[in-house]
């Protein structure tokens, strides 16, 4: 035997882990992450068609009481471009690299989420979910019912990514996002910001020079009043679950209807797309059955998720975050609390 | 990067059987307590570091297409038949090693002195 020196930066993964504790053999694994074009394609026809047709209810509702109930059926659509755009950060809706950053972008575009930029963010977020100064797209679980409703009313939100995106812009990046950002794509992401920024403003300006205003009706009222569903969806992920690194329990998948699984992309198996993120959303079905009694499963879905964030809250269980449970996991180099 | 002949005070030494290798995939071998990975590519066997040069995670987990290996973690890209980085956020190519197929074993090239893994180039 040969003295070398260890690997001074070996991780265990969740997937490493699953496997090496029996929930799935690589041989299955490897079956799961096979790519394909098809079933990415399918959804987007019909991902594609709902949009055409929650539009044309905004189109036919004009000038009636139903023209806001419409923009907000239109709008929960429009916002779950979030779900695709998800998928081809991973590289996983479509078998190619360059189709996965074609739609993501377009996706990113819809829902003002540049995508180079939302890829690399959700990387730290996949090696730190759920530990507090680390987890870059972590959502605390509020202190307050009010606390709650306001960022279910996505104010918070918006208001952080309009500074994200004027912040790029400037081509300023926070301590945060230098972090996670590899310092040879920078650039790459001040371009990206400046892009859709200027694409925006040329939308814009064609709006008050041709006096056009569909881009408000159908797209950017719609995406305004359908992101609180957005937001309580992703509370359903991690919101509520322990503040840890084990993935037994910091996540929690979904079992919901066919609709919303249609909208998420399958997202709802989120546990599961931590376990394993190289498995596309069409094999995530199939993930769930192989890892059943693995992960956290909320069996009543994402009411249930809520109403186990309520009871949080509201005192009636004990709050998760209430231990100290995460303040040995945090990264090495972080600088909070 | 095969049938290098050795300086004096190196040999090669005995990895894995090619027959124990995940046909057209990556198998994770552990050698002086370091993991490397063989890769059972469209261009022959090339054999490299294990751990991905971004976060550590274990590539032979990740999905490989024949040429290129997925990191399981964050979905970087590499060249398995060069070590080349190709997809952000690996930027860090990978160390390949120097190896050999003799009657069906896969040896790599081992330094007698010191025991460190031989680089079949050096990664930049």
């Amino acid at each position: 035997m040969h003295t070398v020196k260890p690997q001074p930066d070996a991780i265990l993964t969740p997937i490493t882990q699953a496997l090496q504790e029996g929930a799935l053999t690589r041989r299955e694994l490897k079956a799961l992450m096979q790519r394909s074009n098809g079933p990415a394609a399918r959804r987007l026809l019909y991902f594609l068609a709902t949009t055409l047709a929650t539009g044309t209810l905004v189109y036919l509702s004009q000038g009636s009481l139903w023209q806001l109930p419409a923009m907000f059926v239109h709008g929960i659509v429009l916002v779950h471009f979030f779900s695709l755009q998800h998928e081809c950060i991973h590289y996983t809706a479509f078998k190619t690299r360059r189709l996965n950053d074609i739609v993501g972008n377009f996706c990113g575009m819809v829902i003002m989420l540049p995508n180079r930029f939302f890829r690399y963010e959700h990387c730290d977020h996949h090696t730190y979910t759920q530990l507090r100064g680390s987890d870059p797209e972590m959502i605390p679980l509020p202190q307050t019912v009010s606390g709650y409703l306001y960022y279910l009313s996505s104010i918070p939100y918006w208001k952080a990514k309009f500074s994200e995106l004027w912040r790029h812009v400037k081509g300023e990046m926070t301590a945060t996002e230098k972090r996670f950002v590899p310092k040879t794509e920078v650039r790459t992401l001040i371009t990206e910001a400046r892009c859709l920024l200027a694409f925006y403003l040329t939308v814009l300006l064609i709006c008050v020079v041709f006096n056009w205003w569909a881009p408000l009706w159908y797209w950017w009222l719609p995406v305004i009043l359908g992101e609180p569903v957005m937001r309580a969806v992703r509370m359903t992920e991690h919101v509520g679950r322990p503040t840890c690194s084990d993935f037994k329990v910091n996540t929690r998948s979904n079992r919901v209807n066919p609709i919303m699984q249609f909208l998420c992309w399958n997202m709802n198996f989120h546990a599961e797309h931590h376990y394993a993120s190289s498995v596309p959303f069409h094999a995530l079905p199939a993930l769930h059955k192989k890892l059943d009694g693995y992960v956290h499963v909320e069996e009543k879905g994402y009411l249930g998720a809520h109403k186990d964030i309520l009871q949080q809250l509201l005192g009636f269980s004990p709050r998760v975050d209430s231990g100290t449970d995460d303040i040995n996991q945090q990264r090495p180099d972080s600088t909070q609390p | 990067m095969s049938d290098t002949t050795p300086a004096p005070s190196e040999h090669w030494a005995f990895l894995i059987d090619l027959a124990s290798l995940e046909k057209n995939d990556a198998t994770a071998v552990e050698f002086n307590n370091r993991l490397l990975a063989v890769f059972d590519t469209v261009q022959g066997i090339f054999v490299s570091d294990a751990r991905c040069t971004h976060a550590g995670a274990n590539l032979c987990d990740g999905y490989f297409d024949g040429r290129f290996i997925e990191c399981p973690l964050h979905q970087g890209l590499f060249d398995a038949t060069t070590g080349s980085a190709v997809a952000a956020p690996v930027t860090r190519n990978l160390r390949m090693y120097k190896h050999r197929t003799i009657n069906g074993k896969i040896q790599i090239l081992v330094p007698g002195s010191r025991g460190e893994l031989q680089p079949a180039e050096k990664p930049t």
